[in-house]
């Protein structure tokens, strides 16, 4: 370090200037300063970091908000500043006083960076050091250090002896039953995480008292998170055991008189399903999702019809089909003509999914007329989720049965006045028309697909665009010649510049496709044509056009036909006009 | 050919919604002066033009914009100024719009509005979210420097006069009054005699008025008809007002006013509009929503409407 | 999220994450707002600085929404002082950091109780405050009163500040009693953006259960109406991607929808206004006091909000259907001049 060379006078400039600048009015330039705090401790070096920079940060720590978050962000990483991990210890005093502090973003930042700095102690320091900060926490006056206390168990508990062990758990449980909501929500917040640590014997025997408890706290703040323990806690005990300890407490939750709390049990339904295995779940949860799928609260009924697809799937294969049928797919039709919008949106952003599950008969009997139905839905988001996954039904029933039923649907879609559902129908196109065939294509859908190229949102035509191409890969460069060439060419003559330049962009694509023959007898001309076109806009592009279609053209062709075209766009009055013709001069140079 | 390369990287981030740092923003300001600075008070633009209203900062709305209306340089833009204020995102919008405006002068034409101001925007946003952004004032002082060079007013294919907010009683009905007005004045503009007016609103009656709310003057039909016929002009279009439906005639469609920020300030629940006027300059209108959650990213901090609450 | 997208089509399907905290959320939004307009000049209020930290600005429209907002709510709290000349009480639902209590006394409006309940998470945060303030503290207690604590409750000689859940109506019951309520006592009840929280049926039965316990009593309910139009269907998505559900919605989506809450509650009457009506009911000198401290230019974005906001009033009893918000000739003395 350059630093520890200079004169006394010199090394001391870092901190006055630190101090100077944290005395500023300018709450912008103390955090400036703050931010650039490893600088300084680089240039104090280790040593005084810790007996000079530290011990005055510890001092200094009442400032504005933004400030002391900047401040306990950076102390998280500052373990090789002060001389690694066995002095990382320096580095627990001003952490627990930020630790304290009334606004909850700072605390929480603390605490994450005392769970960094705790995980580098070793084992004797961690003892020595962070526990009795722990403890000192616990005991704190006020709610925040209590509430900031509940996030190091589970990082100090591991490493304990076994009295200090018994010592936190005892700590803990006193959280649990703390007076102040805050604090029990920080607990049933960090339930989870500290019974992954704890032995199996004082899981059982400590914490699922703690959660049975706190799933019955006065507040649903609490329960709501104690539903979340639940999950950690399921998949940490045996089969016999979540039915005993665990299930009751579930089961009260997924009923609570709190429409929150039995959202929260609709959100990890699926995480509980996998953690208490199919036994339990025929029994216990099918009928509880079903309880859910009912509920009079439509955000309950909303979070629990996103989950219908993972419930499913991960319903043991040989009852599957069965449970499905008789259990969830009635239920499941209700949802379809709920009242609520959110709730019709979110199951049509998974109701497809069940359709592998189901086999092509019971999707065509049982799931298409649900389709339909919401294909026709008054909300904008459900017509759009279930176009958006045609794909995987396809997979399952295969385009053509699925096609004869959805089509008329689809073809109404296609004119549907959000650009983003015709997006979406513009996006099955190459897939439909691949299933469909040509014949029966050129019949029922070319004409709509010829319509887009003159959408009033430009995202439509160049979508439309995009799809011309990948129609030419399906029917090939004859069909091109023969059924869009000639009507994408007099777009060209179009009087309003927009379709000749959708004219060109067309062409960019369709060359890629057409080949040799085709691009320089038909496409080509077109392009030269609108050189000279009177809006600069459609020159430029001209010039665009031309660098990329050249590839496909003969070498010949490009020195008698496009260079003099680009030479002439090239001493254009319209700047970027000259711009885009020198840029494709010098491209088909390269090339 | 210039080298480009420097600035369609800049634009390509600022299009991510990132913004460029600091001392490319003053490089930038630099060059948009040098180009600003040969612009008249009345910009002549050519057809075919789309025109656009109010952005307000709302970047992700800005770029639905872009998707509706296709982008620069393909399609010419004009817009009639707010681009900056309530939005979350006026750095990186008028940041955007600016390096457009330096990349491909002759496609994209900017005028000022009431917001961009030294004044307006320490109350409404663009002065804390510089702050915020760059840990300092100076991108904020940059940005209002380079306002005081905007057009105030913009006339297409001498028929369609621009302006973001109206008329003003000053006497002036002609453009050529409005022309003299020196550029560089700054304030002067918005306070000093001048046939435009920032924060003039179209009103039932005719003659003057003075706005109820705030600045700015009202301006009548008769205003209008006796403004259009001097100048040989067929509409003005303007923006300023926020609209529910994203565009209004007013005086038998002698007065247009354009809004391009769908759901305004995140709260309003209207829909946006742009003009696409074609080489013939035929209208369309082209109506958008705000950009639906998903293509918005996860920003740093989650803006909020505000609301009493 | 850059909010709201939900005027798009796809843009009500972001995560939610429902609780009482985001319900508890938006007090310290509130909060923050008020010292925000507190600072500018809007009104004057000493202490909302010593719960609030925030600096952040607020657009103008808001500032002078939230100065309505307090200004209507005190023209009726003055009006019952001066009816009942303090022999009475309030009652502050979901009071938040609501300083009401600290501005009255330093007025000559003295009450005999003042009772404050909200969550408990809200209580314990505006205990901590008053108790690390002697500033605040001073103006509970009296030279020998004695200040009761614990983490959510404080009780002084007449202010009573306590955490409870307004849906659970055992627990409102028992901790007014533990405030020393008066049933037969003159009360007025204010609520500020709270009964829109609150499910319809649980709102219902608070309503129905204070008509039955109360005798003479005066509800003062500012939130929001004519929820029936877009800028409702936006305000529903915006808050719910915030975590909060309105879930009383249904009451707010007429003055009458609003009036009626009451009457079938079992109240004698109630009246209501929008707040482009509180507005102008606020006397000339004062608004253009006020409108001069920042330049509001787009006054449709005010006269939007305002329309979707409302001052109900509603009574038990006959004594007090005459408060109301028109402005009388004494000025404010409850110190937001």
């Amino acid at each position: 370090m350059a630093a520890s060379d200079k004169s006394v006078d010199d090394s001391l400039y870092p901190i006055a200037v630190l101090i100077d600048e944290l005395k500023n009015e300018d709450v912008q330039l103390r955090l400036n300063s703050i931010k650039k705090l490893s600088t300084i401790a680089l240039a104090l070096g280790e040593e005084r970091t810790r007996s000079e920079l530290i011990p005055f940060l510890t001092e200094t720590i009442y400032d504005e908000d933004e400030v002391l978050l900047a401040l306990a962000d950076q102390l998280g990483n500052f373990t090789s500043l002060v001389g690694g991990p066995e002095f990382a210890m320096y580095l627990i005093p001003p952490l627990e006083s930020l630790a304290t502090v009334e606004e909850t973003v700072v605390r929480d930042k603390a605490v994450e960076s005392l769970r960094t700095v705790a995980a580098e102690h070793s084992a004797q320091d961690l003892e020595i050091h962070v526990v009795p900060t722990l403890q000192r926490l616990v005991s704190g006056d006020w709610f925040t250090s209590r509430t900031s206390a509940c996030g190091l168990f589970s990082v100090c508990y591991p490493r304990v002896t076994q009295p200090v062990k018994a010592e936190l758990r005892a700590n803990f449980r006193k959280l649990c039953q703390d007076e102040t909501p805050m604090v029990r929500r920080a607990a049933a917040n960090k339930l989870g995480e500290f019974a992954k640590v704890v032995e199996t014997e004082y899981l059982k025997s400590d914490l699922i008292p703690n959660f049975v408890q706190l799933a019955q706290d006065d507040q649903d703040s609490v329960r709501l998170l104690a539903v979340e323990a639940c999950v950690s806690i399921a998949q940490l005990l045996p089969q016999d055991d979540v039915e005993h300890l665990v299930l009751p407490t579930l089961r009260q939750c997924a009923s609570d008189s709190s429409w929150r709390v039995r959202y929260m049990v609709a959100e990890k339904f699926v995480d509980l399903q996998k953690a208490v295995g199919p036994e339990i779940t025929r029994v216990d949860l099918v009928p509880a999702f079903q309880y859910l799928l009912k509920d009079a609260e439509a955000e309950v009924r909303a979070a629990v019809a996103t989950k219908v697809k993972d419930f499913c799937a991960n319903l043991d294969k040989v009852n599957q089909v069965q449970i499905i049928l008789s259990s969830i797919l009635p239920y499941v039709r209700d949802l379809v003509s709920d009242p609520n919008p959110h709730v019709k949106s979110a199951l049509a952003s998974v109701i497809m999914g069940l359709s592998p599950m189901l086999g092509a008969y019971q999707t065509v009997e049982q799931l298409l007329p649900l389709f339909l139905i919401q294909l026709k839905d008054e909300c904008p988001e459900v017509r759009l989720n279930i176009i958006s996954n045609l794909d995987c039904v396809n997979d399952v029933i295969g385009i053509q049965q699925l096609s004869q039923s959805l089509l008329p649907a689809i073809v109404e879609l296609a004119e549907d006045s959000k650009w983003r559902v015709r997006l979406a129908i513009i996006e099955y196109m190459p897939a439909l028309a691949g299933q469909l065939g040509q014949e029966f294509f050129d019949q029922k859908l070319r004409g709509l697909c010829m319509g887009w190229l003159n959408d009033h949102v430009y995202a439509i035509r160049e979508a439309a665009t995009l799809n011309m191409k990948k129609l030419v890969e399906q029917f090939g460069a004859p069909w091109a010649e023969q059924a869009i060439i000639p009507m994408i060419l007099v777009m060209s003559r179009n009087k309003n510049y927009l379709h000749r330049m959708t004219c060109l962009f067309c062409l960019n694509v369709l060359a890629e496709v057409c080949g040799t023959d085709i691009t320089t007898k038909l496409l080509l001309p077109t392009v030269l044509l609108l050189a000279a076109d009177p809006v600069a806009n459609v020159r430029f592009n001209v010039a665009k056009t031309l660098q990329k279609i050249s590839p496909f053209l003969e070498a010949s062709v490009i020195d008698a036909q496009v260079k003099p075209t680009l030479d002439k766009l090239n001493t254009d009055t319209d700047v970027d006009v000259k711009h885009f013709a020198a840029q494709a001069i010098a491209g088909i140079a390269a090339a | 050919m210039s080298d480009y390369s420097d600035l369609d990287r800049q634009i390509e981030q600022l299009k991510r919604c990132e913004i460029i740092k600091e001392n490319e923003v003053k490089a930038l300001c630099a060059k948009a002066r040098e180009i600003l600075v040969e612009e008249g008070n009345v910009q002549r633009v050519d057809s075919p033009v789309t025109v656009c209203g109010d952005i307000h900062g709302q970047f992700y709305d800005l770029k639905e914009l872009f998707k509706v209306g296709g982008d620069v340089p393909e399609k010419n833009y004009l817009f009639m100024g707010d681009f900056v204020d309530r939005g979350y995102y006026s750095v990186e919008t008028f940041l955007l719009l600016l390096a457009l405006k330096v990349r491909y002068p002759d496609r994209i034409t900017l005028i000022r509005g009431n917001h961009e101001s030294r004044q307006i925007t320490q109350v409404y946003g663009f002065y804390d979210e510089c702050l915020r952004k760059y840990g300092s004032t100076a991108v904020w002082r940059y940005c209002t420097e380079i306002f005081d060079y905007f057009s105030l007013s913009a006339i297409i294919d001498g028929k369609i006069f621009c302006v973001h907010g109206g008329l003003s009683p000053v006497p002036s009905q002609y453009l050529d009054q409005i022309r003299s007005i020196d550029p560089q004045a700054g304030g002067a503009r918005t306070t000093g005699p001048c046939a435009i007016c920032f924060g003039a609103i179209p009103k039932d009656q005719t003659g003057w008025g003075v706005s109820p709310r705030g600045a700015g003057y009202l301006f009548g039909s008769d205003v209008v008809s006796q403004f259009n016929r001097t100048n040989d002009i067929d509409m003005i279009c303007r923006a300023h007002q926020l609209v529910m439906e994203g565009f209004k005639w007013h005086f038998n469609e002698t007065v247009l006013t354009v809004w391009s920020a769908p759901n305004y300030c995140y709260r309003c629940g209207n829909v946006a509009a742009i003009l696409e006027l074609n080489e013939y300059l035929h209208r369309d209108f082209v109506i958008f929503e705000a950009a639906p959650q998903e293509s918005r990213g996860i920003p740093s901090k989650k803006p909020q409407a505000d609301y009493f609450l | 999220m850059e909010p709201p997208a939900s005027a798009g089509i796809a843009g009500s399907t972001h995560k939610f994450h429902p609780c009482d905290e985001a319900v508890i959320a938006t007090n310290d939004d509130a909060s923050d707002c008020k010292r925000c307009a507190v600072r500018l000049g809007y009104w004057k209020d000493d202490y909302i600085g010593y719960f609030v930290r925030n600096q952040e600005r607020k657009a103008p429209e808001i500032n002078r929404g939230y100065f309505a907002r307090v200004k209507g709510v005190e023209m009726c709290v003055e009006k019952f002082l001066k009816k009942t000349s303090g022999n009475c009480q309030i009652i502050n639902l979901g009071c938040g950091f609501d300083t009401l209590y600290f501005r009255l006394r330093d007025t000559a409006h003295q009450v005999k109780n003042f009772i404050e309940l909200d969550f408990p998470t809200v209580t314990a945060r505006k205990c901590y405050t008053i108790k690390r303030n002697k500033a605040l503290l001073a103006r509970i207690h009296d030279e020998d009163g004695e200040v009761r604590l614990s983490p959510t409750d404080l009780h002084g000689p007449s202010y009573h500040l306590m955490g409870v859940d307004l849906r659970n109506l055992d627990e409102v019951d028992s901790k007014l009693q533990q405030a020393e309520v008066d049933y037969s006592l003159p009360t007025i009840f204010l609520a500020e953006c709270v009964l829109v929280y609150i499910e319809a049926q649980n709102c219902r039965n608070l309503l129905k259960w204070i008509a039955q316990k109360f005798q003479a009593a005066v509800f003062v309910n500012y939130e929001q109406v004519n929820m029936n139009d877009r800028f409702g269907d936006v305000m529903l998505n915006n808050l719910r991607g915030r975590g909060c559900s309105l879930a009383g919605v249904e009451s707010c989506l007429s003055l009458d929808t609003q009036r009626n809450r009451f009457k079938d509650s079992g109240w004698t009457g109630a009246r209501a206004w929008d707040m482009v009506q509180v507005y102008e009911s606020i006397s000339a000198a004062e608004r253009q006091r006020i409108e001069r401290l920042e330049m509001l230019d787009e006054g449709e974005l005010l006269l939007q909000l305002f329309q979707h906001y409302c001052l109900v009033v509603a009574w038990l009893g006959v004594a007090f259907q005459d408060i109301d918000i028109t402005v009388e000739e004494l000025m404010s003395s409850l110190n937001i001049d």
